[in-house]
């Protein structure tokens, strides 16, 4: 549906965006993620043709509406808008801003349309009202309703509930995000707020030096995350020192050849196998120190280990706990236990490291 | 504790009794227009009225379509477009304001009557005779429309500028991308956003129409504010002057309300959100044709007049009238000073007042006294002269009992009565200024002044007029040109014998002598530009703001 390939932006000799690759099946939802100021919000005017690029491609439904050389009129290209601070048109009510998208069509279907895209996002009983009349959260609603009016092929939403406050946020979002699933509708929103994006998105992609880091899934991006910046960015965790080794198959004797390629990771919390890519990347090689990613949920609580790690902060989360631990003095560690488990600063408990994926990069 | 609570009542009690005496010749107005006189209103119904009132409403809408279009295409233009010279237009299109609407009235009769040099020109070039070709009458209803409207224009421009600029760049990109052209977005989104702040413009303007005194005075066209005039001046007849003036309040004060409503409507439609949009660039002929249509206003407007005044001035002004150029001037330069010292005093007064005890009569009283700028001079003039007529009457009746002796006209017949009068039309002026300036001083000065000691007069002194150094400055320079520019309330308030640099270029250019004249306009005009210097720059402040 979506097909962004290649893409590089710039404003002026400044490059804000190199080599972009991400693509979108009819239906999906995608999100770019990344701090302030990393171009997100140039991509998405680019997509909607408010920038021209400067090298690479955009199609929607297979075809190419921007590339180095050309740049579809912005009306053509059916794409929808939802802008961060709404955009809405104080002097129209609810009905003509939603229908104002509709002029070209005969006035009583444009105000059909309207009225569906108004019931979609149950405002029925505001559609007289004025902006100024109405809260953020309803703001929000009608410039959705604007934008999903014309029934675009692809909405782009810009930081959407950025002007909200959280609790709103949350069940703004995943009702949202029902109503573009409901509809069908392809959409790629930007935003800088992880909850924000893992809520809503079927695939994500991560911004950082003007590159898409990863392009996935959430559970992607948060479990086998593709560099150390996204490992960092997303989700919590933390990075312990291994060096590599090389065993014999569950052997306890240290061997020095690798012929059989079995190298393992040798860390203060236990041994773990080198995933077999990083192998046939050639990415480690016996001796190398690495770092490997520690998510607080990999780290278990286990009153009968022998490793027992001192608590050196905790802040508790309901039903869980996270503690920050100090194991040898080393790295802190965190730990996610479920919240009966309750130790004091000070206090050790056993702690069992149990990782399902290896991730690890050059130290 | 009780110290300074009473300090502080002080100045409520100031602001009380300013109000009550600024307010004073509104009230004598509104009552005389009460006190209904029947057999003067039969009398003026059957004779002027008609005329005052047709000629008066013509004027003020006439004036008012023709401002809003000239001030919000430039606006539209100098906002979305960027060309070659745009930055010179943005200063240019605001000099007008520097011409009062009676100089340009004479300078333009000048030029296109009979003898004029366009005439003159078109005679000699087509060997025409004085019967064989039409040429338009600019002492007319009509002439004194556009004349009007190309001094005036910049009330709308002014405000439809700041309404454009903050027009959010997304709102053009909605309408891009709903396939709305640019045409069509005009005058479905950006026009009906700028409307309220184009019709508070365009009510400024139909005011200073309604308020003109020399230009139909000049081109013979009866409204109400020359009737007042004849009224009082030929007629000696102060009533039926009063009821004339109530008459014309009405108009006022529908302005006013509608002028009101426009500034509540356009907070209601500012967004404030996200980037103004940006200007276009233009180049080649469009660019140069952008840039032509822009100037035209301007060199219509003023460019035209002031190298007309300034070739008579320097040429062919005779040198015998010069002699008494110095007294006038100086006479204005004196007037000016001591008013607008007097008004932006009172003004700051009020404004402190409010900040020591905001409540609701201070406040009142502010909102009472800044509706002057809506009032004539010539009303106002009316409304001094009453009350100020009876107390020297009094006053010349008691001390003939007690002192056997007549002071004449202490009040009415003196500087004073003309200072009183400025104070009533230019006190929005400077509340303006004093109000937007207090209001950027942050509470926690004064709090701090309070903790360490000060009284609130020491505070005034020693914290809030250092820091207002920069807004009582424009204020005053604002006053002080505004007097000089007025012309319908000096007419009838100054000292007998008593010139101004606009009574004299008033009465030359009646006396047909305009070359005469030139010298003291255009001494009123090169005044007149630095106030719209400030202007520009807080302009351009605003919109690097929204930039």
């Amino acid at each position: 549906m979506l097909d962004i390939n290649n893409l590089s932006l710039s404003f002026g000799t400044q490059k804000v965006l190199q080599k972009l690759t991400i693509s979108l099946q009819q239906g999906e939802i995608g999100c770019i993620l990344g701090p302030s100021g990393c171009g997100k919000t140039t991509l998405l005017r680019a997509i909607a043709g408010f920038k021209s690029v400067q090298a690479g491609s955009i199609s929607v439904n297979d075809i190419i509406v921007s590339d180095a050389g050309y740049k579809m009129p912005v009306a053509k290209r059916k794409i929808g808008v939802v802008f961060q601070d709404f955009a809405l048109f104080p002097h129209m009510n609810v009905l003509k801003n939603v229908a104002y998208g509709l002029s070209k069509l005969s006035k009583s279907e444009a105000l059909k349309l309207a009225q569906e895209a108004i019931e979609l996002v149950g405002l029925n009983d505001a559609k007289s009202k004025y902006p100024h009349e109405l809260s953020g959260g309803q703001q929000q609603r009608v410039a959705i309703a604007r934008a999903i009016a014309p029934k675009p092929d692809l909405l782009l939403l810009d930081e959407p509930f950025s002007s909200l406050d959280p609790d709103l946020r949350e069940r703004l979002s995943s009702e949202i995000r029902s109503i573009i699933k409901q509809q069908n509708i392809t959409a790629l929103l930007i935003t800088h707020d992880q909850t924000e994006a893992f809520a809503m998105a079927d695939k994500i992609g991560v911004l950082h030096h003007q590159q898409c880091q990863q392009w996935g899934t959430a559970y992607d991006l948060y479990h086998e995350p593709a560099t150390e910046f996204i490992a960092d960015f997303v989700g919590e965790g933390v990075f312990i020192p291994v060096q590599v080794v090389a065993y014999e198959n569950d052997s306890e004797s240290k061997i020095e050849a690798s012929d059989d390629k079995l190298l393992w990771l040798e860390t203060q919390l236990g041994r773990f196998l080198l995933p077999q890519e990083y192998i046939d990347n050639a990415a480690f090689k016996v001796g190398d120190i690495a770092k490997m990613l520690v998510r607080p949920d990999d780290l278990r609580h286990q009153d009968e280990s022998v490793l027992k790690a001192k608590v050196v902060g905790r802040s508790f989360r309901g039903a869980h706990i996270l503690y920050r631990l100090s194991l040898n003095q080393g790295e802190p560690l965190l730990c996610l236990a479920p919240s009966h488990h309750d130790h004091q600063i000070g206090e050790s408990f056993g702690i069992h490291l149990e990782v399902e994926h290896v991730i690890c990069f050059p130290y | 504790m009780i110290k300074t609570a009473l300090k502080g009542s002080a100045f409520t009690i100031y602001s009380v009794l300013a109000g009550l005496l600024l307010g004073l010749p509104l009230f004598v107005i509104f009552f005389s227009f009460f006190s209904w006189d029947t057999a003067i209103w039969q009398h003026l119904a059957a004779t002027v009225l008609p005329k005052y009132i047709s000629n008066s409403l013509m004027l003020a809408f006439g004036v008012g379509f023709g401002a809003t279009i000239l001030g919000t295409c430039l606006a539209w233009l100098i906002v979305n477009y960027n060309f070659y010279g745009r930055r010179l237009i943005q200063w240019m299109v605001l000099l007008p304001l520097a011409m009062p609407a009676y100089i340009i009235a004479y300078t333009y009769t000048g030029l296109l009557d009979f003898a004029g040099p366009l005439q003159t020109f078109i005679r000699g070039t087509f060997d025409l005779g004085a019967q064989d070709y039409w040429f338009p009458e600019v002492r007319s209803l009509s002439g004194a429309i556009i004349l009007m409207s190309l001094v005036l224009y910049p009330y709308v421009y002014i405000l439809a500028r700041t309404a454009f600029s903050e027009q959010s760049q997304k709102y053009r990109e909605v309408s891009e991308l709903a396939g709305v052209s640019p045409l069509k977005h005009f005058f479905k989104v950006a026009l009906p956003l700028a409307r309220p702040a184009i019709m508070t413009g365009a009510a400024l303007a139909m005011m200073e129409a309604l308020a003109d005194f020399g230009t139909v005075e000049y081109f013979g066209v009866s409204t109400f504010t020359t009737g007042i005039y004849r009224t009082w001046f030929g007629m000696g007849d102060i009533k039926a002057a009063s009821q004339l003036s109530g008459f014309l309040c009405l108009f006022v004060f529908i302005l006013i309300m509608v002028e009101k409503m426009s500034r509540r409507d356009s907070q209601n439609y500012s967004s404030r959100q996200g980037k103004s949009a940006q200007a276009k660039q233009v180049n080649g002929i469009n660019g140069i044709l952008i840039f032509v249509l822009c100037s035209l206003p301007v060199a219509f407007g003023f460019i035209i007049p002031f190298v007309q005044l300034a070739t008579w001035a320097l040429s062919f002004s005779d040198l015998s009238n010069l002699a008494d150029y110095p007294e006038y001037a100086m006479n204005s330069a004196m007037l000016a000073s001591i008013g607008a010292i007097v008004v932006v005093a009172m003004a700051l007064l009020f404004s402190y007042a409010k900040r020591l005890h905001p409540s609701k009569t201070v406040s009142g009283f502010i909102q009472l006294v800044s509706l002057g700028y809506a009032l004539p001079g010539t009303v106002i003039a009316i409304g001094v002269l009453v009350p100020l007529g009876w107390l020297d009457i009094k006053l010349n009746v008691m001390t003939n009992v007690w002192f056997d002796f007549q002071p004449g006209l202490v009040f009415s017949g003196t500087v004073f009565a003309l200072i009183f009068a400025y104070a009533i039309r230019f006190m929005s002026v400077a509340l303006n200024n004093t109000e937007a300036g207090i209001q950027r001083i942050k509470p926690s000065m004064d709090e701090a002044s309070k903790v360490l000691g000060d009284s609130p007069t020491q505070r005034l002194l020693r914290i809030h007029i250092p820091l207002l150094k920069a807004s009582l400055l424009s204020a005053t320079l604002l006053v002080f040109v505004d007097i000089l520019k007025e012309l319908p309330a000096t007419l009838v308030l100054r000292p007998f014998n008593f010139n101004t640099l606009a009574v004299k270029a008033f009465e030359l250019a009646s006396d047909e002598r305009l070359i005469d004249a030139a010298l003291p306009s255009i001494t009123i005009v090169l005044v007149g530009i630095l106030p719209v210097i400030i202007l520009t720059k807080t302009l351009d402040g605003i919109e690097r703001k929204y930039a």
